[in-house]
């Protein structure tokens, strides 16, 4: 008889998640697994769900086609649980050098879906068997995780840019920051540095609870206020009347999509 | 009429309002708290250190902009799946009332309610 090993609770949620997942996809019924086939995506969350379980559930190499209406949009190869490569189908074949790590290689195949998904059709996946010949993923791939991160980054930049042009018209003044020390502003000298100064110090004045997307309103002089966005590694501040407040906030739970089912969710 | 009451009070009084709690805005804890849904502590923490980093900008602001509200009594934060409302006491330091709601027309009803709920607390109610 073998060995029994005591079972221990798992620490890291998100392991003991993925694994919950696993689970469940091992004990489903193959009608189910036939149906997830037929999923399609419209959008970058849905596109990073059906791409995360097929390369999740990849060991050996295999490649895959990313279709519309039959047509082929792109081809995937994934193996050992990574997304190896990734090539539109529109795009010339060039020499391009291979990406030199991972998060390099998520980025680069983060921009092509993006594109694939801004074409705005519904995309479905297409297995092609086995990966052959070249296309086994040699070169730096990326994990599930960090293609979804990468496609993150790319929504939130579109995500405040969203909210700054909807509101850059009635703004008294703005502050625009990305990551990595980029600043825009435009506005009254005084007002811009005050705001700049608060959007320096956004990591621990505007993003409590990680990186996930807020808004704050504070008061300002003279029945202003200011409306402070920030999402992953970007921070937009804009001052407003406060007349214009109510009109800039429903810009901005359009923009997250702040509804009645997300709500519930 | 108890503390934990009149935030049961407050939350059922106004539409949408699902959490209302009365907290110390020193230590980031949440002291008393009525929630129409189990609320686990991780999220009461999150909501408070969201109130500390909003009323710390608040402050900063009020620091370098002349002509700004000396202390800012209330602050807003909206995330994706909430509007939250952060109300501190005038007259007692660090006392703070939190309230979620899930619409913007509630913030008015929210801030009043609070600020009256600060008051009474103020007063050793």
């Amino acid at each position: 008889m073998g060995r029994m090993i005591a079972a221990r609770r798992m620490q890291d949620c998100d392991t003991a998640g993925r694994l919950r997942q696993k689970l469940v996809r091992l004990s489903a019924h193959a009608a189910a697994l036939l149906a997830e086939r037929d999923e399609t995506a419209s959008d970058s969350a849905s596109l990073m769900r059906l791409l995360t379980r097929e390369i999740d559930d990849a060991v050996l190499p295999r490649s895959l086609a990313l279709m519309v209406q039959g047509q082929e949009q792109a081809r995937l190869t994934i193996s050992n649980r990574r997304l190896a490569a990734l090539d539109l189908a529109d795009a010339a074949q060039t020499d391009a050098p291979q990406p030199p790590d991972s998060e390099t290689a998520a980025q680069m195949h983060a921009e092509r879906l993006k594109r694939l998904v801004g074409r705005g059709h519904d995309l479905s996946l297409r297995p092609l068997g086995p990966a052959t010949g070249t296309n086994r993923g040699g070169a730096a791939s990326c994990s599930a995780r960090q293609l979804a991160a990468a496609l993150l980054a790319l929504d939130t930049e579109r995500r405040l840019e969203c909210v700054f042009r909807a509101l850059r018209a009635s703004a008294l003044a703005w502050v625009m920051c990305r990551g990595e020390g980029e600043t825009r502003a435009e506005g009254p000298e005084d007002l811009v540095a005050c705001m700049t100064g608060l959007a320096e110090n956004h990591a621990s004045h505007c993003q409590v609870g990680g990186k996930a997307p807020r808004c704050t309103i504070l008061s300002l002089p003279k029945a202003s206020r200011l409306l402070i966005a920030a999402d992953g590694d970007g921070c937009l501040l804009v001052a407003l009347h406060k007349a214009d407040l109510a009109q800039a906030m429903q810009v901005w739970r359009d923009v997250y999509g702040q509804t009645d089912s997300a709500r519930r969710a | 009429m108890s503390l934990s009451e009149r935030l049961d009070a407050m939350r059922s009084d106004i539409a949408g309002c699902s959490l209302v709690s009365f907290g110390d805005l020193q230590t980031a804890l949440a002291l008393r708290t009525s929630s129409a849904a189990p609320c686990p502590r991780e999220q009461l923490d999150e909501i408070f250190a969201q109130a500390v980093a909003s009323f710390a900008a608040a402050d900063r602001l009020a620091q370098d902009m002349a002509g700004a509200e000396a202390r800012a009594e209330d602050t807003l934060v909206m995330t994706p799946r909430d509007l939250r409302v952060f109300v501190r006491s005038q007259s007692n330091g660090a006392d703070v009332i939190c309230a979620l709601g899930d619409s913007p027309e509630a913030v008015p009803a929210m801030i009043a309610s609070a600020r009256e709920l600060l008051r009474i607390a103020a007063r050793g109610g």
